[in-house]
C-alpha cells in the first residue's frame, strides 16, 4: 500500500491509502490517486451567462453549468457548503453525465457554452478538462467559475480548452485567505497571471464582507494590482455578502459599502467595476469607458439593451475587452 | 540551619528534570502531529464510497496530477485523518 502527494493545488496533500485529499473527492485506493467524481455531478442547471457573473461573455447567453461535491477551500461563508464542503460518499443526489451527456445535453438545450461551477471545478479538474476537450469539438465555449487555487502546471494544461474564468478574488489579504478559508492569496494571483497569459477572458468577483473584508485601503491595492497586472479592462464584481453558513453572526453588506468598494476601484483605474447581488442598480450595466456611452443596459440578469457593435462602443468605436461572438 | 545535599537528594532532583524533559518532548511531539493533520488528508467513510461505486454512483477514474511515496505508516484506518 502506499501513499500519494496530490500535486493539483498548492495543498500538496500527502494522501494515506484510503484517505482523500483535503478537498474530500480525491482519493487513494489502492496506491491509485483516483477523482471518485469524475463524469458524476450533483448539480446541472441552465442559468443565464450573467449569474456566473460573467458580463462581457456571450452577454444574453444560456450556459450549461455543472458542479460535483469536494472544494479545495473551506470558506466559512461559502454559499454552497451542502455541495462544497462534502465528500462524493455523502451525497444524495448524484447523476451519472460523461463528457458526451453533458455536452449533448448543453446543446439541446441551445447553450453557447458550459460552465463548470457552484463548487470548485479545480477540485473536478479530470473531469472539467475532458468535458471541455469534448464541448470545443462541438463548437461550445468553457467557463470556469473558480477560486483558483491550483498549481501552474495544471491550470496551464487546463487552459486550453478554456475560454473564460470568473475568480473568485476572496480578499487582498493573506491573513483573511488563511483564516477564512483555509487558503492562501498568493497561488491565487499566480494563477490570474496564467489564466491572463493563456489568453483566457477573465473576469473578478470580491465578495464583500462586512468588518472582514471590506477595508477600502485593501480594495484600492487589489484595484491597483488588477490594473498593473491583469489591464485596466478586467471587469471587477463587488457581490454583495448574505449571512451564510458559519457567518451567520454577521449582517448582509450595506448597499453604501458596495459603492463605496466601486468608486475606489474606479479611482484606481478599473474601468468596468460592477455590482451584483443588488436588484436594479446602475452598477450592472455596461458603459464605455472613453465617453460614458450606455454598451450594454441589464436588470438583474436580463439584457435590456445591447449596443455593441462588433465588440465595440457604437459611437467612438473603442473596441470593448471581452468574448462578444 | 542549612542542610547539605545529600546523594539521594541528588538522585532526586535528575529524577524530576528526566520527567520534565519527557513531559516536554511529548507534548511537543503531540503539537506536531496536530499540527502535520491540518495541512493534510481528510479520512472518510470508506464504507460509503467503496458502496457508491459499487453502484455506479461513483467511479475509480485515475486521476492526474499526483506521485506515488513511500508508505509513511499511516493509513485511513489510523484514525489520523480530519
Amino acid at each position: 500500500m502506499s501513499s500519494v502527494i496530490c500535486e493539483l493545488c498548492p495543498k500538496l496533500c500527502l494522501i494515506p491509502e484510503g484517505g482523500a485529499g483535503d478537498c474530500r473527492i480525491r482519493v487513494n485506493l489502492d496506491g491509485k490517486l483516483c477523482a471518485t467524481t469524475w463524469g458524476r455531478p450533483s448539480a446541472v442547471h441552465v442559468d443565464p451567462v450573467e449569474k456566473k457573473p460573467l458580463f462581457h461573455f456571450l452577454p444574453g447567453s444560456s450556459i450549461f453549468s455543472i458542479a460535483t461535491a469536494g472544494c479545495n477551500l473551506h470558506c466559512k461563508n461559502c454559499q454552497n457548503w451542502q455541495l462544497s464542503q462534502r465528500g462524493g460518499e455523502a451525497m444524495e443526489e448524484i447523476f451519472r453525465a460523461p463528457p458526451q451527456t453533458v455536452v449533448g445535453a448543453a446543446l439541446g438545450k441551445g447553450c453557447r457554452s458550459i460552465a463548470y461551477t457552484y463548487s470548485e471545478p479545480i477540485v473536478f479538474y479530470e473531469y472539467v478538462y475532458d468535458t471541455a476537450l469534448e464541448a470545443q469539438a462541438q463548437g461550445l465555449k468553457n467557463v470556469l467559475v473558480t477560486a483558483a487555487y491550483i498549481n501552474e502546471k495544471p491550470l496551464r494544461k487546463l487552459c486550453q480548452p478554456i475560454d473564460a474564468a470568473n475568480v473568485d478574488l476572496k480578499a487582498f489579504d493573506d491573513g483573511f485567505y488563511r483564516s477564512n478559508c483555509s487558503g492562501s492569496l498568493k497561488p491565487v494571483l499566480d494563477a490570474l497571471v496564467v489564466l491572463r497569459q493563456e489568453g483566457v477572458w477573465v473576469e473578478i468577483t470580491n465578495l464583500l464582507i462586512p468588518t472582514m473584508n471590506d477595508d477600502l485601503v485593501m480594495i484600492r491595492r487589489m484595484s491597483k494590482w488588477i490594473v498593473a497586472e491583469l489591464g485596466a479592462g478586467t471587469p471587477l464584481h463587488f457581490s454583495r455578502f448574505h449571512p451564510q453558513y458559519q457567518l451567520r453572526n454577521l449582517p448582509p453588506t450595506p448597499a453604501e459599502t458596495l459603492q463605496r468598494a466601486r468608486r475606489e476601484a474606479m479611482e484606481a483605474g478599473l474601468q468596468h467595476v460592477y455590482i451584483g447581488n443588488v436588484f436594479g442598480n446602475d452598477a450592472e450595466s455596461t458603459r464605455c469607458p472613453h465617453d460614458d456611452t450606455m454598451l450594454i443596459r441589464r436588470t438583474g440578469y436580463r439584457i435590456e439593451e445591447n449596443n455593441l457593435v462588433d465588440g465595440r462602443c457604437p459611437k467612438c468605436n473603442e473596441p470593448i475587452g471581452g468574448v462578444w461572438e | 540551619m542549612k542542610r547539605r545535599f545529600k546523594k539521594t537528594d541528588w538522585r532526586l532532583l535528575v529524577l524530576v528534570v528526566a520527567h520534565g524533559v519527557a513531559i516536554a518532548g511529548f507534548i511537543s511531539a503531540d503539537t506536531q502531529t496536530v499540527q502535520a493533520e491540518r495541512s493534510g488528508w481528510r479520512k472518510i467513510d470508506r464504507e460509503a464510497l467503496m458502496e457508491k461505486i459499487r453502484s455506479g454512483d461513483l467511479v475509480r477514474h485515475e486521476a492526474d496530477w499526483y506521485r506515488v511515496v513511500p508508505d509513511q505508516g499511516g493509513s485511513g484506518d489510523s484514525g489520523q485523518g480530519r
